[in-house]
């Protein structure tokens, strides 16, 4: 009865924590611009983040090592530096896009600045971080988050052509606008596969005390969850797409992105789509904090654990303390948070060859995780997904910025 | 029956637990002892962020000796653990004999903890 429990709350984690601010945006940019077009990259990003996760915790649960403490072991510290100041940096950067997300949902409801929301937000964050366990991070605003359902329900009244989205599944060369399309494409690769998603998993494996009797319950959250989770980013797409397109609306503003719903669902949609942009980012804020205060913990054999009370892991405490009202900084200094979530998901996509080879590498170590070494599917399925988005990435971005 | 130990992958950068299996830090560097006529033998662990540096190459190093020399009468060696007091080597740590809550590789934890996490209520 309690592994079923545990299913089923890692699932509704799974779904509810999926959407953030940057996967809700980089959706609604591709549906607003191509339609259902871009559909394959949703997929394509889904599914490369379930067999990450799935990896991570499978890693977390035989060698009973979180991905920075084994890549640390297995690598040394002159290798392990690199990809742990890589991922702190982009993780930064998307933490401050969430933020930003969470000030405009504020924005939207009270009329008041998103500068002046920056702050309280990230104490709300810190608080719930300092006081919270690693449980209420985790599960609590996952739950609140289940709001995000509402994508779901707005694609389905919005009757959309269903032929033509799963047509969009399929990988298509882009009719006009090359460069802008592919930027995009990346960005929601970026968006999906986010490190700081599969570093906190592995952490939280090692929190909850996983062994090998958890794999199957590993495999069901992490492989169905996140598709689930996926498939609500693939409606975003769809409402975008079924709602903006017709009236010929780009997303340049999140604004955009908060009225979708208020031509199917009325008041209604609007309330719950900023309720989503507030929800899902706030999460989003919390998890990165803790997953950057995991990676430098890990990566220096601090005390860490979101369980214990702060004293007990100063250092590890303090960390996320710096980091998450540091992350203020961008959004009150300014900084547009559309801009700041499409610029750090593409600084993602390009960066993700240096966190997850190390990793594909420890996947296929017997030292490690003994009989439950990857098979090629998942090998060869996760590193050509990771290469395309950071040749795309590299690729896209002059591009990007030379069409402006 | 004898184990073979292989210093690089079984012990660097392995997770250091103190004898109440708290973390201590991480075996960051080895230093052995190259005695005349007798084979070399492993003296200690260190464990800082100066013995961190030290394996970062030229720059890393002059950064270290420039730490260690910034405003000081004597250097501030790394924490070292006397090999002598490893009692374990796990797949994922090193338990070495040494009391997590008085060590020197804990002096920043204790001192965060005292003066700033307990004043924020933590």
């Amino acid at each position: 009865m309690k592994r079923i429990l545990e299913v089923a709350l890692g699932l509704v984690t799974s779904i509810g924590g999926f959407l953030e601010i940057g996967s809700i945006t980089t959706a609604a940019q591709g549906g607003a611009a191509f339609t259902f077009q871009l559909g394959w990259a949703v997929a394509l990003g889904t599914i490369c983040l379930a067999l990450l996760l799935e990896m991570s915790g499978r890693l977390a649960a035989i060698s009973k090592h979180t991905i920075v403490d084994a890549i640390r072991e297995r690598f040394g510290f002159p290798f392990s530096l690199f990809p742990s100041v890589i991922v702190l940096v982009v993780s930064f950067l998307v933490m401050a896009s969430e933020l930003g997300g969470v000030a405009l949902a504020l924005q939207f409801v009270t009329g008041i600045g998103i500068r002046w929301w920056a702050l309280p937000i990230a104490a709300v964050a810190w608080l719930l971080l300092w006081k919270g366990t690693f449980g209420m991070v985790e599960q609590g605003v996952s739950l609140l988050g289940l709001v995000t359902l509402v994508f779901l329900v707005g694609a389905i009244k919005l009757h959309p052509d269903w032929g033509a989205v799963a047509h969009g599944l399929v990988p298509t060369m882009p009719s006009h606008e090359p460069a802008h399309y592919w930027f995009i494409a990346v960005s929601i690769l970026g968006a999906s596969i986010t490190p700081y998603l599969f570093i906190f998993y592995s952490s939280g494996a090692i929190e909850d005390k996983w062994d090998s009797s958890y794999l199957p319950i590993n495999r069901i959250t992490a492989g169905v969850g996140t598709l689930f989770g996926g498939a609500l980013s693939l409606m975003v797409l769809v409402v975008a797409g079924s709602v903006l397109v017709p009236r010929g609306i780009q997303v340049d503003s999140v604004e955009q992105v908060a009225l979708l719903l208020t031509h199917v669902l009325g008041r209604w949609g609007f309330i719950l789509v900023v309720a989503s942009l507030a929800i899902g980012p706030f999460g989003a804020v919390a998890e990165i904090a803790l997953a950057s205060a995991y990676i430098a913990a890990e990566e220096l054999g601090w005390n860490w654990s979101e369980d214990v009370a702060p004293r007990d892991a100063a250092r590890f405490s303090m960390f996320y303390t710096v980091l998450v009202f540091l992350s203020v900084l961008p959004i009150a200094l300014g900084l547009d948070p559309l801009k700041l979530t499409m610029i750090s998901m593409v600084l993602t996509a390009a960066s993700l060859p240096v966190s997850v080879v190390p990793f594909l590498l420890l996947m296929n170590d017997e030292r490690y995780v003994k009989e439950h070494k990857n098979g090629w599917i998942g090998n060869t399925a996760v590193a050509l997904i990771v290469l395309m988005s950071c040749v795309l990435a590299v690729v896209s971005i002059p591009l990007q910025f030379m069409g402006g | 029956m004898s184990e073979r130990l292989h210093l690089i992958h079984d012990v660097l950068d392995k997770m250091v637990l103190g004898r109440d299996k708290h973390r201590l830090g991480r075996v960051d560097n080895l230093v052995l002892e190259i005695r005349p006529d007798e084979p070399p033998r492993v003296v200690y662990m260190e464990m800082s962020g100066a013995a961190l540096l030290n394996r970062l190459g030229r720059i890393g190093r002059a950064t270290a000796q420039w730490i260690a020399s910034r405003g000081r009468d004597t250097p501030r060696l790394p924490f070292r653990v006397a090999w002598d007091l490893v009692r374990e080597i796990e797949p994922a740590s090193v338990v070495v004999d040494v009391d997590s809550a008085s060590s020197r590789t804990m002096a920043w934890e204790r001192w965060l903890a005292t003066h700033v996490v307990s004043k924020l209520g933590g």
